[in-house]
């Protein structure tokens, strides 16, 4: 018996019905047994829906073109359209400013990026980039047809952008240079020329910002130019430690001289803004002659470090030159903390605000002018309202 | 029921926990489902008992909504687990042996017809060729030749993959033919 006749007995074995045949009442009484057994708990259950046979039909073909046809083909397209979709997206959002519905897949795409960037020093120079991004979102908020309000708020988010990035390369340069790694070097000198790009970039965009927004935002530009600055002489740090015998010593003379140009620009804004402080209008709380005597104390110490700075670097002692550039940083710093919160700016505001004046809240109601000061505080307002607490009454 | 669709949709009222559905399916899948379990328990009241179980069981198993891919695998994968079940007991209970028990026989109420319908074939021979089987063989063969599964279907049974189903089946054949040569 060859195999194809051995399969097709095995298949008749079937015809005799008699191996392993059930007895045939057996059969019906079971099935008797059984379906009272179920019967009952269907009808206890919660009743079934009774559904036609051509709803079985439907739901047959339903379920098959769903697992065979559609399934697939649909999970297809979703793949083509998600990546269509994300790239579109990244695209699109690669040209979002800050405040924009899209600019949190930016930041997501640029930290995917870093975080897929293994090297430190790749990273360094990938956050470089970012920082360049942002000094350039900035700009472009600045340009942008916003009204005053809407301006600062989003200028404001972008300084405190560019304050984050470079913190982060900041950090990240202390890191690789803690690990004597070969390319701090060269990398110091690059963030060295950046951090001086973005300084003078946003200085340069500050200015041309209009009075109200400049007031709005000081705080968090000053905040964003004081962070680049000390990433800036975190580098010429490092080029200083580690430049030696590599580095000629004109390249670092060169970058100090250039950093000393710097501090010398700011101590004469801030001699600028402190004569400012005691004359002009934008000023809306004139300080004492004691407050400006402090400060223009201070600014002569700041001065007089620049120029033993200047000594310092003629005699080729790089690091002091470094202490006395910080020392006068720290001093300029100091100063434009206490000038920043007396220039401010006039608003009207036309709905009711709650204000908090040294911890005693009161309220405006109807057409007020305030005068804001550093974005959060009302120093002077003056109301057409009736109603005013007290504590806002006296200070109009 | 020959129609594949008719049966489809059998099915998926089975699902929708229709007990008239079921009914008709009990009518289709008794025998096959009693033959299967008394070929491995070899004795009428027990393969009684188990079927009745496989066919409660397996209701209880639709009331709850456990997802049930192919039902017709399903339904024997329940009856061999049913009859694991039985031969554990069992062999705790009384301490008999497994292979003791599946031996492939006819009943003796049934011998007489079957030796009558036997003349002049080759299906006595058949019958002890498979007797002499070992069980896993004989197992295949009756769910490949005599309950007509898929290949898919007794890899779903059997909890093997589709290749190993095919080279087991393969080797019973065999084993088979040389036993009845």
């Amino acid at each position: 018996m060859n195999e194809k006749e051995l399969l097709n007995k095995l298949k008749d074995i079937k015809k005799f019905e008699v191996a392993g045949q059930p007895q045939e009442s057996w059969v019906l009484s079971n099935k008797e047994i059984l379906m009272s057994q179920i019967k009952p708990q269907t009808v206890q259950a919660e009743p079934q829906e009774r559904i036609g046979e051509s709803v079985y039909y439907f739901k047959y073909f339903n379920e098959l073109f769903s697992q065979k046809v559609l399934k697939p083909v649909t999970v297809s397209l979703m793949v083509v359209a998600m990546l269509l979709t994300y790239s579109a997206t990244v695209s699109v959002a690669s040209a979002s400013l800050p405040g924009d519905m899209l600019y949190p897949v930016k930041t997501t795409k640029e930290r995917l990026q870093l975080a897929l960037t293994f090297n430190e020093e790749d990273k360094i120079m990938l956050q470089l980039d970012f920082v360049t991004r942002r000094v350039d979102e900035f700009q472009k908020l600045a340009w942008k047809d916003d009204d005053d309000t809407t301006k600062a708020q989003k200028l404001s988010q972008s300084a405190k952008q560019i304050s984050q990035d470079v913190i982060v390369v900041k950090d990240n340069l202390n890191r690789i240079t803690m690990a004597a790694s070969i390319g701090a070097l060269e990398l110091a000198k690059q963030v060295d020329d950046k951090t001086i790009e973005v300084k003078q970039d946003i200085t340069q965009i500050q200015n041309q910002l209009s009075d109200q927004v400049k007031g709005e935002v000081a705080s968090d530009i000053k905040e964003a130019i004081g962070n680049t600055e000390a990433t800036g002489v975190v580098a010429i740090g490092v080029i200083i430690d580690q430049g030696e015998g590599i580095v000629s010593n004109e390249d670092t003379a060169g970058r100090l001289a250039e950093r000393i140009k710097l501090v010398e620009i700011d101590l004469a804004k801030t001699a600028e803004a402190i004569a400012n402080s005691a004359t002009s209008t934008a000023t809306i709380i004139q300080p004492s002659s004691e407050v400006i005597s402090g400060w223009s104390a201070n600014l002569q110490d700041a001065r007089k470090a620049i120029a033993e700075a200047k000594d310092l670097l003629s005699q080729g002692k790089f690091n002091l030159v470094l202490d006395k550039i910080k020392v006068s940083q720290d001093i300029i710093s100091q100063i434009k903390n206490e000038i920043a919160p007396l220039a401010g700016s006039v608003k009207v505001i036309t709905t009711t605000k709650d204000v908090d004046m040294s911890g005693t809240k009161g309220q405006i109601m109807g057409t007020s002018t305030a005068v804001i000061l550093n974005n959060t505080n009302v120093i002077k307002t003056t109301s057409t309202t009736e109603e005013t607490s007290e504590s806002t009454r006296n200070i109009l | 029921m020959k129609n594949p669709l008719s049966k489809k949709i059998l099915f998926l009222k089975i699902k929708n926990q229709d007990p008239d559905a079921y009914s008709q399916f009990y009518d289709l899948y008794i025998t096959r489902i009693y033959r299967f379990i008394y070929f491995k328990v070899n004795s009428v009241n027990d393969a009684q008992d188990l079927t009745s179980e496989v066919f409660l069981r397996l209701w209880q198993h639709i009331k709850e909504s456990r997802e049930i891919k192919n039902m017709n695998a399903y339904v024997y994968m329940m009856a061999r687990n049913c009859v694991i079940d039985f031969y554990r007991e069992r062999t705790r209970d009384r301490e008999l042996s497994l292979e003791s028990d599946q031996v492939l026989e006819i009943p003796d109420e049934q011998r007489d017809i079957l030796a009558q319908q036997m003349k002049n074939s080759d299906l006595e021979s058949i019958l002890t060729g498979l007797s002499n089987l070992k069980d896993e063989y004989k197992e295949i063969l009756v769910l490949r030749f005599l309950d007509e599964l898929s290949i898919t279907e007794i890899a779903d049974v059997l909890g093997k993959s589709k290749g190993a189903v095919r080279v087991l089946l393969h080797r019973a054949t065999k084993t088979l033919q040389n036993n009845i040569k």
